[in-house]
């Protein structure tokens, strides 16, 4: 009896002290830079690469990559619960719940002039993020929402591609179908639930905060705009209602869209690649709308917590900087932030049928300064009206209605009122 | 005699049916695990791949990949939590059962564990979350373990609370005479009696952990990470990786397949008890 | 059961073992045994679930602050009757659990019924049948995703072959509504139907042959001799069945995440993004206490449902 128990108690214990020891030997090693960065197959490749780069300064920067809302939700949650395990993180306007955790990065912007050479305006309140007026992130991905055409069609329907609003659009849409039968006019990444404000954002011009600093829409502009994108919803592919972004591109290259708006870092890649059917027959316009195209800025934060700011920076040098962004442009479709690229004449000649629209769409580009919460409410919203579960002017009068209680973070107060998005 | 055959007939062609609609879903995922990846995203390319591949599988099991820690994270966690649900459990039971407790106290811890099933978890992913960043246990498996066997403990008290019901008292009134207590007679009589139906409750634990996917991606998003954890990766911003997922899935779902296919026994038994007894 | 024999002269405890049972006691060595599992239960369940208990009458969102607002009682309680979209979300969590249950119920029953015997074949149909709930609900969910996706995914593509135009299963509201459904039924079917079948097995076979004795065909056998049987296993099953279906989450997250529009956010789904996504700690803290006393109050009922069919067992 005594032998057994023995036994048994030697083999819990060792069951125990396996398991724990897994545990343990799991844990962070010091001495290293833990790096967060959204699992995309771009941003993530590039990191890996620059990383094993990076090795021969003496750190060695571990790369955690997550897909975005798993990403999002890790920075913020590694931030409010003071785990402080990623030294630098990823991110964009979205994480404004938690800037406040953030180091201002200043006085290194200044000490190592970093922000020469960059697209202007970048560094501005509205596109890259501020708290107090002092700078918290560095850009190193700019896209923002484009307008891709097939020539051909467009050609056949006699459409120029040329925009104003969404209404142009849906009224030209009108033609390309009846000019080219059997195919969609527009493909887009429906699927993805938040991308429907893409739309919004340019097809409204109005602000989004009032005056006394609460989230306000104005009301019928904003109807009206829902109304437009209801009508052009019409023209999606049959059963396109909740395409992920790949089929919708899927559509454009095989020639059964005629239109796609979509990031254009996700696709043109592909579209010039060999034995692309819409090779050499595909343009880029202005993007349509009065208000303005959706930006996505990508940005690396230090968080307050982090112990080697100087090993931070030298990462985020690495990563962001001019060095290697023509690098990570040509290999991983990693939009630039750097001026320089956009004038090096090979690409310049290549990319020449987009790269005008393109490089107009980032000087127009800005987020609305909008909590997730807010965000999601509108483009939930978007969606119930393009799929007729509401009428525009319900589901936009809900949506001014459960915004007057939605907080705005002081870090989107500062947002709006830099970007012109705040009512005067 | 005409109607007897009409309706073994139906009884074959309706089992059929059943059959077809309950696996032709892993019948899809498992060939879009061996489907080119370039056959995704366009309609007509049918329900059997062009080719088979396993550039897939080649991709997720690529050695610099993570995988294996993956699988092995899983393993380790499930293994771990199964056996501490199981014994702790099982003691509980007893104890509940031999217990004379006043103020019918019994009943009340009862209840407390089914209450246990009554609330969405997340209401405790985030204050569980914050225990374990004080006890420094975020990422590791022990935070996931004990996540798990506190979300399995339950179920383990109450399908063996229901066997105890049942058990002869006489063997243990014999042993008592004999002098033993509490823990010789459980360890010498209770556990061997108990076999099956502690090889129900694991079976039924061990599925649980290997599949649960809340607590574990609260707790442990890095290193300590799970595979269903892993799979929800796949679907990104700009799309669905649909090879790479299918392959993953095929991996969690198929080792888990084939032990219900051999552990069905005490499998259908641990998912009845509760509900009927026996 | 032939152990008795085994405590004996020989194997009498001794030693370590026996003085500690002489040290506790009876009681003493059973409260030892249940204290490991209740110490785990209360600190990884019902330490986390009282502390959102206590956090659900403060105000804390982390787009006001980091640190946890003031006291404000039954506020967020009182903020869902205000809640357009958490409305939305009950009364679709209401639909789909009890369209949801009943199809499992109805399939289960059936299934149950078919595949009730000893067989080798039925055995085995019965272990394959089970398989879709053996699987994790995260991969059930891109499962399905995969195959209802309406333009590339194969049950379209199949339905068209033979000349059906499938419908827009994730993307229209209606149907991403249905599929939910169908998808949690896929899912949970084969626990209605194991435990049925385990319920008709224990049924004792001379009762069911009485009754055709006596003339009941197949029909009167089973509506008033086996159903009167099954019915509080049925009960207890339902039971567990709408609970389970309201807290779903995990194939609403893969398949439509909530969508198109709020068209498919359940009640879990949209705590999900209170308090993971917007960080409306407290607000999410008060919705899910609601919903752990409705599924409470739920459980109550049903109880007390199978007590009064119990009632009429003959047993």
């Amino acid at each position: 009896m005594i032998i057994r128990t023995t036994k048994a108690s030697t083999l819990a214990t060792s069951v125990a002290a396996t398991v724990l020891g897994l545990a343990l030997a799991n844990g962070a090693v010091a001495a290293e830079l833990n790096f967060s960065v959204m699992e995309s197959g771009t941003y993530d490749k590039a990191a890996n690469q620059i990383a094993a780069e990076f090795a021969s300064t003496g750190t060695d920067v571990k790369v955690f990559a997550f897909p975005w809302a798993v990403l999002r939700q890790n920075n913020t949650t590694d931030l409010i619960s003071g785990t402080n395990q990623y030294d630098v993180m990823s991110g964009g306007y979205y994480l404004a719940d938690v800037y406040s955790y953030f180091s201002t990065v200043d006085d290194l912007i200044a000490k190592d002039n970093y922000a020469e050479g960059m697209i202007p305006g970048l560094l501005s309140p509205g596109r890259s993020e501020f708290v107090d007026g002092r700078s918290i992130g560095i850009p190193y991905g700019i896209d923002a929402y484009g307008l891709i055409f097939n020539k051909e069609m467009l050609e056949k329907a006699g459409v120029s591609p040329e925009f104003a609003s969404w209404a142009d659009l849906a009224a030209a849409c009108e033609k390309i179908v009846a000019a080219n039968p059997g195919v969609a006019c527009l493909s887009h990444a429906t699927g993805s639930p938040e991308q429907i404000g893409g739309f919004f954002f340019s097809g409204y011009a109005g602000t989004y905060v009032s005056s006394d600093g609460k989230y306000a829409l104005d009301v019928p502009a904003a109807t009206a705009a829902a109304e437009e994108i209801a009508a052009l919803w019409k023209y999606l592919p049959e059963k396109g209602t909740a395409l992920t972004f790949d089929e919708a591109h899927q559509l454009f290259k095989d020639q059964q869209a005629a239109i796609t708006v979509t990031y254009p870092s996700f696709i043109t890649n592909s579209l010039d690649v060999e034995g692309s059917p819409v090779a050499g027959n595909w343009g880029m316009s202005k993007f349509p709308g009065q208000g303005f195209p959706w930006l996505s800025l990508w940005q690396l934060f230090i968080p307050s917590a982090t112990e080697d700011k100087d090993a931070a920076w030298a990462w985020i040098k690495a990563y962001a900087g001019p060095e290697n962004a023509k690098r990570n442009l040509v290999e991983h479709n990693i939009g630039s932030v750097w001026l320089a690229t956009y004038e090096d004449a090979e690409l310049k000649a290549k990319n020449a049928h987009f790269w005008p629209a393109l490089i107009a769409g980032f000087s127009a580009a800005k987020n609305p300064p909008l909590s997730g919460e807010a965000q999601d409410l509108l483009t939930n919203t978007l969606q119930d009206i393009a799929n007729g579960r509401v009428s525009a002017a319900d589901g936009i009068a809900s949506v001014a209605a459960q915004w007057a209680n939605i907080p705005v973070p002081s870090a989107m107060l500062e947002a709006a009122a830099g970007s012109d998005l705040q009512a005067k | 005699m005409m109607t007897t055959l009409a309706l073994r007939l139906g009884r074959v062609v309706l089992i059929s049916i059943a059959l077809i609609i309950a696996l032709a879903p892993f019948v899809v995922l498992f060939l879009n695990s061996l489907r080119p990846a370039d056959e995704f995203l366009s309609a007509g390319s049918g329900l059997i791949p062009s080719h088979v591949t396993f550039e897939h599988y080649a991709e997720i099991f690529d050695p610099s990949g993570d995988t294996f820690r993956y699988l092995l994270n899983s393993l380790i966690i499930t293994t771990a939590s199964t056996i501490i649900a199981v014994l702790l459990g099982a003691m509980a039971a007893y104890a509940l059962a031999r217990l004379k407790l006043p103020f019918r106290l019994s009943i009340v811890i009862g209840i407390m564990f089914l209450v246990i099933r009554f609330y969405p978890k997340i209401t405790v992913a985030l204050p569980y979350f914050l225990l374990m960043r004080q006890f420094n246990l975020l990422d590791t498996h022990l935070a996931v373990i004990i996540a798990h066997v506190s979300m399995t403990v339950p179920f383990v008290v109450w399908m063996l609370l229901a066997f105890f019901e049942d058990f002869p008292k006489e063997l243990e009134q014999a042993a008592m005479v004999d002098g033993a207590g509490a823990l010789t007679r459980f360890t010498l009589i209770i556990v061997p009696l108990m076999a099956p139906a502690l090889a129900a409750s694991a079976v039924l634990t061990a599925f649980m952990s290997w599949n649960e996917f809340l607590m574990a991606s609260t707790v442990a998003p890095n290193f300590a990470k799970t595979l269903p954890v892993r799979i929800s990766g796949f679907i990104t911003d700009k799309g669905i990786l649909w090879g790479s997922m299918s392959a993953m899935s095929s991996v969690i779902v198929i080792p888990v397949a084939l032990f219900a296919l051999f552990t069905q026994r005490w499998l259908a038994r641990g998912l009845t008890a509760g509900a009927v007894k026996g | 059961m032939t152990v008795p024999e085994t405590i004996t002269e020989k194997r009498r405890p001794a030693g370590l073992v026996a003085r500690l049972e002489g040290r506790l006691g009876e009681s003493g060595v059973l409260l030892l045994f249940l204290a490991p599992a209740l110490l785990v239960v209360a600190v990884a369940q019902f330490y986390p679930l009282a502390s959102s208990a206590v956090l659900s009458f403060f105000d804390w969102s982390l787009s006001r602050s980091p640190r946890v607002g003031p006291f404000i009682g039954f506020d967020n309680y009182a903020r869902t009757f205000n809640d357009p979209i958490f409305s939305g979300a009950v009364t679709y969590t209401i639909i789909f659990a009890i369209s949801s249950t009943l199809l499992q119920l109805v399939c289960g029953l059936g299934i149950a019924l078919l595949t009730v015997g000893e067989s080798y074949t039925l055995r085995l149909v019965r272990t394959l049948l089970m398989l879709p709930m053996v699987i994790a609900p995260i991969a059930v969910g891109t499962i399905w995703r995969m195959i209802l996706a309406a333009r590339v995914g194969p049950l379209n593509q199949g339905l068209a072959s033979i000349g059906i135009d499938g419908p827009n299963w994730l993307g229209d509201p209606m149907w991403a509504s249905f599929s939910l459904i169908m998808i949690d039924a896929w899912e949970w079917t084969p626990f209605v139907a194991i435990t049925l079948t385990a319920a008709l097995t224990s049924i004792p076979n001379d009762l069911t042959l009485a009754a055709s004795v006596d003339g009941a065909g197949r029909w009167k056998t089973f509506r008033y001799v086996v159903f009167p049987m099954i019915l509080p296993v049925l009960v207890l099953v339902a039971m567990f069945r709408m609970i389970e279906a309201f807290l779903t989450l995990d194939i609403v997250f893969t398949t439509t995440a909530g969508g198109p529009g709020y068209a498919t956010h359940t009640l879990s789904f949209w705590i999900y993004q209170q308090g993971l996504r917007y960080f409306n700690i407290s607000y999410a803290a008060a919705t899910s206490w609601i919903m752990l006393l409705a599924c409470l109050a739920m459980a109550l009922g049903f109880l007390a449902w199978r007590r009064h069919v119990s009632k009429w067992q003959v047993s």
